[in-house]
């Protein structure tokens, strides 16, 4: 394919409209899981680069071949919950796993959400109580928008009404 | 004189921002969207927005000290050995990565005088953003 621009302008509609549109391709999930492997094994190459342990060692103490180990890395080979288990064996580390919605990954990504120290200040003063404050997990965005609006009031009329499982005090 | 670059892409929070050379534009974008490339940089995009650390995929290119800022994106789904060349630099808590060069089809593990040179070139490289 010729793209045939030399503008910026032109370069960015190109790759916004070849790269970054949101249509789902038939390799959407193949994609995910390829970026889901990678995240496990960027925190490997990560403890292994801190402690100097080349590859090859790591291969022998969980009994596969170098060769294998850089077929993973280089997205040939797909990453199996075993081989996982084997690496965090003799590397002595676990893997904290957390699930976090998608909406909340985008919420500091609003100018809404950027906030300045007085602002965090703001917010943390009017949420405060004796022993911390109270925050919320697992709400969306269009809550956090909410608690922005709120006085102290509302704020305590919405924990009142909210599910209790999405409170989490912070002490 | 230097060079121009374009934004094509950032991370979330902005920091990490992906650059392309006005330049070179047109050659490592139609690459890029060749159909047995375009589902590998993909991944590369992610990896460099989530800073991963991959180094099979994106690393240090670690020729000579006059290319120190040059990293590589190594291409090898295709079965073939194709790189292309950025320049990395960090100011401001953000990290630009400048897709400089493309280079098709490298063939050993060695770095021919040059590749070396071309990749010191690259290191010298001053952008515009």
């Amino acid at each position: 394919m010729n793209t045939n621009y030399n503008k910026p302008d032109e370069i960015k509609s190109f790759y916004t409209s070849n790269f970054l549109s949101n249509k789902k391709t038939p390799n959407e999930v193949k994609h995910l899981a390829q970026m889901l492997m990678y995240r496990f094994l960027s925190e490997i190459e990560k403890i292994t680069d801190e402690r100097k342990i080349v590859r090859k060692d790591l291969a022998k103490q969980i009994g596969v071949s170098a060769s294998y180990l850089t077929q993973l890395y280089r997205g040939v080979k797909p990453l199996n919950i075993e081989t996982l288990a084997k690496i965090e064996l003799v590397l002595d580390f676990r893997f904290d796993i957390k699930a976090i919605e998608k909406s909340l990954l985008e919420v500091t990504d609003t100018t809404e959400f950027n906030w300045n120290e007085e602002q965090i200040n703001n917010f943390i003063q009017k949420f405060s109580c004796k022993d911390g404050f109270w925050i919320y997990k697992n709400h969306s965005k269009s809550n956090l928008v909410e608690f922005n609006k709120m006085k102290e009031v509302d704020y305590l009329t919405f924990i009142k009404t909210s599910n209790p499982q999405n409170k989490l005090r912070i002490a | 004189m230097k060079r121009k670059g374009v934004i094509i892409d950032k991370s979330l929070h902005e920091t990490t921002i992906i650059v392309v050379d006005l330049l070179n534009a047109e050659e490592i974008l139609t690459y890029l969207f060749r159909e047995n490339v375009e589902g590998e940089f993909r991944e590369f995009r992610d990896i460099l927005k989530q800073n991963l650390r991959i180094k099979d995929k994106y690393c240090k290119a670690d020729v000579s000290n006059k290319a120190k800022n040059v990293y590589e994106m190594r291409f090898t789904k295709s079965g073939k050995n194709d790189r292309i060349y950025c320049q990395e630099l960090h100011t401001n808590k953000k990290r630009f990565i400048i897709m400089s060069e493309l280079f098709e089809g490298k063939k050993s593990q060695d770095i021919p005088k040059k590749i070396k040179s071309r990749l010191e070139t690259i290191g010298s490289y001053e952008y515009e953003l």
